[in-house]
């Protein structure tokens, strides 16, 4: 007996695929694009093939188990009452203790992007006011730059990149990250349209480019601002940019003062003649779009990275371009009730975005926030009173935080740390109790993307695995054993629907930008919201001014420079000269692995032929990389056209006991307060050395 | 014969993700560390620029195939659309076949002790669905075509220094990788 | 590289020195008429190898339950033909040895006819490695080498088992034509790494041979040794101790079963991938 359900791939990827599975009694048998899905168009990458194997891992865990002791591997297998016990016991007696609810801290990020899995903030919402981590280890900066600039977060419909005559591919990796972009940038390739891919190293998408221009890391700011002077030198601006954007004179003021084109090579590593053929070509196209990635806004210049670029979009006129624009994100189409986690009704549905899903309900509770990418360093300080239990839900903090050092001292500060997951990790190991939860074909959900348009609903295929339980029905049975054991003590719902629940998500904001009339209809299929095609169009922005601003007051106002203008990087120290940039690898989403064929023997380190000879290393020799933060052992591998001043290092399976951000500490990015509470994780500005081991 | 059924890749549209291989993995059945269809990353970089693609290769279901001549049982044959089938029940595991396809085609099963390859999804051909992998393939780069009846003066063949093994005459093309320009 | 292929060693080194005692019977026959009882050794002998040959050979086989299938297609496929030489073989032999308990006259022509059947499978056999895919067989190398080996190992064989019952221009006869066997497959082996090096998989395979110590193992113990032995010892007239024919026999054992492993293991096939 064969039956079909839709599905959503819920994992922290542009490409948000809708899925179609198809069970064979009650059995998962295969998963395949939805060829309805516009963007999906009925292909799905290499990851969510493995999708079947993995729901039906050996290595799934499928009941809950305490541990005897942190770090010790002995399991226990144990029933959902007892540790539904164990859980309610220990916020009792927290919050007995110490009189409010803050011991308690919830970690959650992006293991299932699902707006049911907010049941999470909804539980801990809640229990009162409690311990948060906030805002993101991804893309803040960028985030921030963009909401300066255009007043808020927005992109183009992808495929609006279609129409593009000329197409800027800006530190990111589609062939590996985002593949359902790649049909598109092909066949405008096979049109005639130049794509030209600016990167620190020669990547999968470099590979598939017209062009590739290595960027040096972490100056691409200045890069633009070096593209944008040859356009004002050039004549080239946007002729009617003064109707629609703010402190131009400023800004090419600036440019004409302080930009310097043989210092922007120099820094850059362009040659002057390639910026001015690339500025003008820019100019004089149209439309001509820029596609601006996360990785050259992990710097502690990151924001300002990304804001260069805007300002280099605007001055050319492409913004509001159709087939143009500098696109990097949105989440725009994120605009569900938030009632699930308890979002206060007079928030602004932009506040209710993707990131930004802790509630601030100033008038009953207010939580204590902590920076996601400096939790465990913050957590530490946390004093009146400490964080005395974590729970880790969709997140691998042991294995993608930095300082390291930082979260074992917090493990031992804790009473309790629950972890609900699908499979033991990292941070698995330091967990008291866990929890074992579904797969996105195990329950209802709601996703939205953060690249593409499209809204839709996720049908559960199969019955759970084993005893496992999807977050929303954990926060239910936690609440519902809270208000047994004490009632009153718990104000999230005890239990319901899953369906109605999710149901109740899609809300009048939603439903008007589906152009839905009542929320069943998005159980139909994936829904595509009714935007137009091209971000900012009618170039009336969301900005304190209604303009672009290449001047922002609001920048200034949080101690940023009010322009784009170039700060440097951190720069190497002698005693850690190399910058270590480690890029997402396209087996692997973060932590998250999708096949044990990709799992690699060691980590590889990928040097460029300069690097290899400065130290004297050919590939296939052993190595150790060291900083003050810790120390890997590896492999060389010599490549073409990697940095001449970095080591690469994917994120790649690696049968290893330490994580590769062993090497990292917490750099902050510039920006990301503004959007998300907390700035972003500056990953980029990691500095190591090396030698070869014998 | 009458038709000659045959892969087609653009190399300029492939990604090297693998999707093919996994999706012929997974409809197949076929035990790790198994693949009917292997990858293989090829690089010539020069000052000004670089060529770095991937040729996605399975079985090749040669005009004349040296399984077929080699193998002792009549495991193989030819059928009229030019598919090269592995009939595994006249297979005795001999592995003539696997030593002697000069693309590494037919392989051994562990499991089975008797050779397998890729079979060209002929039952979903003959329902007039797309093989697994061309299904799989998300930018459009594999495609199978009636290649006699295509026009091939763009496309390039295999090649290799023997000319006696060009006599295999692998039913496959390529379409020239582009170069990305420096 | 290729691998170590056990069963097939044992196959085709056992299959030749069966096969090369037969022949070596016919030739000693030819000569003067073969004593009964060296004609009865050699032809036990011959077929005991023979049958541990066969049985080996199905060790290759992923399914040798299924053996009887890898006959049908004689059309196109030497592994078939050399099964079906090699059982046309066995018959012959089984003849042989109802005659070497019922002598009779047609003795010369029995053995004439399993000799050519047991060549004809021989050269299959190395057919079977005449592959475009690997060029350091796809010449007449396999051929000559399996030939060789049956032609040397056979005689050294029959020296042994005649003994005593052997004219001692008999025994010499024989082991000249070891002597030979061994000079023509040096001067073989030279021929044929000079000619495969010509290709990037030949000279791969050239490469590895000169570099493995087991290939000069196999040229001391299999090829030079015994030729230095036989060529003291026929120079000097002496007969040969029954101990020295053993040790040559040994040596030459050793040696060609080295051989052939190498001749497995140094395969070099193309793998054809390049577009350019």
């Amino acid at each position: 007996m064969y039956q079909t359900h839709r599905n959503i791939c819920p994992r922290n990827c542009y490409d948000t695929c809708s899925i179609l599975s198809t069970t064979r009694n009650g059995i998962l048998i295969s998963v395949e694009g939805d060829p309805l899905h516009e963007y999906t168009k009925g292909k799905l990458c290499a990851k969510a093939l493995e999708d079947v194997k993995k729901v039906y891992s050996q290595k799934r865990i499928r009941y809950p188990m305490k541990q005897r002791g942190r770090f010790s591997g002995y399991w226990e297998r144990i029933s959902w009452d007892e540790a539904l016990n164990l859980i309610a016991g220990t916020i009792l007696r927290l919050r007995e203790e110490y009189g409010n609810a803050l011991p308690l801290a919830l970690n959650k990020y992006s293991g299932n992007f699902g707006v049911l899995h907010n049941a999470m903030e909804g539980l801990f919402s809640g229990l009162g006011s409690t311990t948060r981590a906030i805002g993101s280890p991804c893309w803040s900066a960028g985030v921030d730059a963009q909401t300066y600039d255009f007043g808020t977060f927005f992109c183009s419909d992808p495929g609006d990149m279609g129409k593009s005559q000329l197409i800027w591919l800006w530190g990111v990796n589609p062939a590996w990250t985002a593949v359902h972009q790649m049909p598109l940038l092909l066949n405008a390739m096979d049109r005639g349209v130049k794509v030209v891919c600016f990167d620190t190293y020669f990547s999968a998408t470099a590979a598939r480019s017209s062009h590739f221009i290595q960027v040096r890391p972490g100056t691409d700011g200045l890069l633009a601002l070096g593209f944008s002077k040859v356009i004002v030198e050039e004549n080239l601006l946007d002729p009617d940019l003064a109707s629609y954007s703010l402190g131009h004179e400023e800004f090419i003021q600036y440019l004409r003062r302080d930009i310097d084109l043989n210092h922007c090579a120099e820094i850059t590593g362009v040659p002057v003649k390639t910026i001015r053929e690339l500025a003008v070509d820019y100019a004089k196209t149209h439309p001509a779009c820029i596609w601006a990635g996360f990785g050259l806004q992990r710097y502690t210049n990151g924001g300002q990275n990304l804001r260069a670029i805007d300002a280099l979009g605007a001055l050319a006129g492409h913004i509001g371009e159709p087939g143009g624009g500098v696109q990097y994100g949105q989440f725009k189409t994120w605009q569900f009730a938030g009632q699930l986690q308890g979002l206060h009704p007079k928030q602004t549905p932009e506040s209710k975005g993707l990131l930004k899903s802790v509630p601030q309900d100033k008038e009953n509770r207010e939580d204590r926030l902590l920076s996601i990418n400096n939790f465990a360093e913050q957590a530490l300080q946390c004093s009146d009173p400490p964080v005395k239990m974590l729970w880790i839900s969709g997140r691998n903090p042991l294995s993608q935080d930095g300082n390291l050092h930082l979260w074992k001292a917090l493990i031992q500060k804790l009473d309790y740390i629950v972890i609900s997951d699908l499979f033991h990790s990292m941070s698995s190991q330091a967990a008291d109790l866990f929890l074992p939860v579904t797969t996105h074909y195990e329950h209802w959900d709601l996703h939205a993307s953060y690249w593409h348009y499209w809204v839709g609903v996720n049908e559960p295929t199969i019955a759970p695995v084993g005893e496992s339980r999807s977050d929303l029905q954990i926060a239910w049975a936690v609440s519902h054993k809270l208000n047994q054991l004490a009632p009153g003590s718990c104000a999230f719902p005890t239990g319901g629907e899953e369906k109605e629940t999710l149901l109740k998500e899609v809300g009048p904001d939603m439903l008007e930008i589906l152009g839905l009339e009542t929320p069943e209809e998005i159980l139909n299929g994936p829904v595509r919201a009714r935007f137009p095609a091209t971000a900012w169009e009618n170039r009336r922005f969301k900005t304190p001014s209604g303009r672009f601003e290449f001047g922002s007051a609001r920048a200034e106002a949080s101690g940023l420079p009010a322009f784009p203008v170039y700060r440097p990087p951190l720069s190497p120290s002698e005693e850690f000269p190399l910058r270590l940039l480690t890029p997402h690898h396209a087996t692997t989403i973060n932590s998250q692995v999708y096949s044990s064929e990709t799992e690699k023997e060691d980590f590889i380190f990928h040097l460029s032929p300069e690097v290899a000879e400065r130290y004297a290393l050919q590939t296939g020799e052993r190595v150790l990389v060291w900083n003050k933060f810790g120390k890997l052992e590896g492999i060389v591998q010599i490549e073409n056209r990697l940095p001449r001043e970095a080591v690469i290092l994917y994120q790649e399976p690696v049968k290893s006991n330490l994580p590769l951000n062993s090497l990292m500490g917490t750099p902050n990015t510039d920006m990301g307060n503004l959007s998300l509470g907390a700035p972003g994780f500056a990953l980029n500005e990691t500095f190591i050395n090396l030698r070869k081991l014998n | 014969m009458v038709k000659q059924l045959g892969f087609i890749l653009d190399t300029n549209r492939c990604l090297g993700c693998g999707a093919c291989i996994k999706a012929c993995q997974i409809n197949n059945q076929l035990p790790a560390p198994l693949k009917w269809r292997q990858l293989r990353q090829i690089e010539r970089a020069g000052d000004s620029q670089i060529q770095r693609f991937f040729l996605s290769t399975a079985c090749n279901h040669c005009a004349n195939p040296e399984c077929l001549r080699v193998c002792p049982g009549g495991a193989y044959y030819k059928r009229r659309d030019g598919i090269v089938l592995h009939n595994p029940e006249k297979c005795t595991g001999c592995q003539s076949c696997v030593g002697s396809c000069p693309f590494n085609a037919p392989q051994l099963n562990p499991f089975t002790q008797k050779a397998g390859k890729c079979q060209l999804c002929y039952d979903r051909l003959d329902q007039g669905k797309s093989p697994h992998c061309v299904q799989a393939c998300l930018t459009g780069a594999l495609q199978l075509h009636e290649i006699r009846q295509t026009e091939n003066n763009q496309l390039l063949r295999l090649t290799a220094q023997t000319p006696s093994l060009r006599l295999t005459r692998p039913s496959v093309f390529y379409k020239p990788p582009r170069p990305t320009e420096l | 590289m290729g691998t170590w292929e056990w069963p097939l060693i044992v196959f085709t080194v056992l299959s030749q020195i069966s096969i090369g005692i037969i022949v070596g019977l016919l030739g000693l026959d030819c000569r003067n008429q073969l004593k009964e009882k060296l004609f009865k050794q050699g032809v036990v002998v011959s077929g005991i190898l023979l049958m541990i040959a066969l049985l080996a050979s199905l060790f290759h086989l992923g399914h040798p339950e299924a053996a009887y299938r890898a006959i049908t297609h004689l059309g196109s496929s030497w592994l078939s033909r050399e099964i079906l030489f090699f059982i046309l073989t066995f018959v012959g032999w089984l003849y042989l040895l109802w005659l070497s308990f019922h002598p009779a006259g047609k003795l010369r022509s029995s053995l004439l006819i399993t000799s050519v059947l047991g060549l004809l499978g021989i050269i299959s056999s190395a057919m079977i490695y005449v592959l475009p895919r690997v060029p350091a067989w796809n010449n007449v190398a396999p051929v000559f080498f399996f030939i060789l080996t049956a032609g040397l190992l056979g005689a050294l064989a029959l020296v042994i088992l005649g003994g005593k019952e052997l004219q001692p221009e008999q025994k010499k006869s024989l082991l000249n034509w070891a002597l030979g066997c061994i000079i023509v497959s040096i001067f073989m082996f030279v021929l044929y790494a000079s000619t495969i090096k010509v290709n990037a998989q030949g000279a791969a395979t050239v490469q590895f041979l000169l570099s493995s110590p087991l290939f000069w193992l196999r040229a001391g113990l299999g090829w030079l040794a015994p030729l230095i032995l036989l060529l003291i010892g026929l120079k000097s007239q002496k007969v040969f101790t029954a101990s020295t024919l053993y040790l040559v026999f040994a040596l030459v054992g050793v040696g060609e079963i080295l051989g052939r492993a190498l001749f497995y293991v140094s395969a070099v096939g193309i793998h054809i991938s390049a577009l350019f």
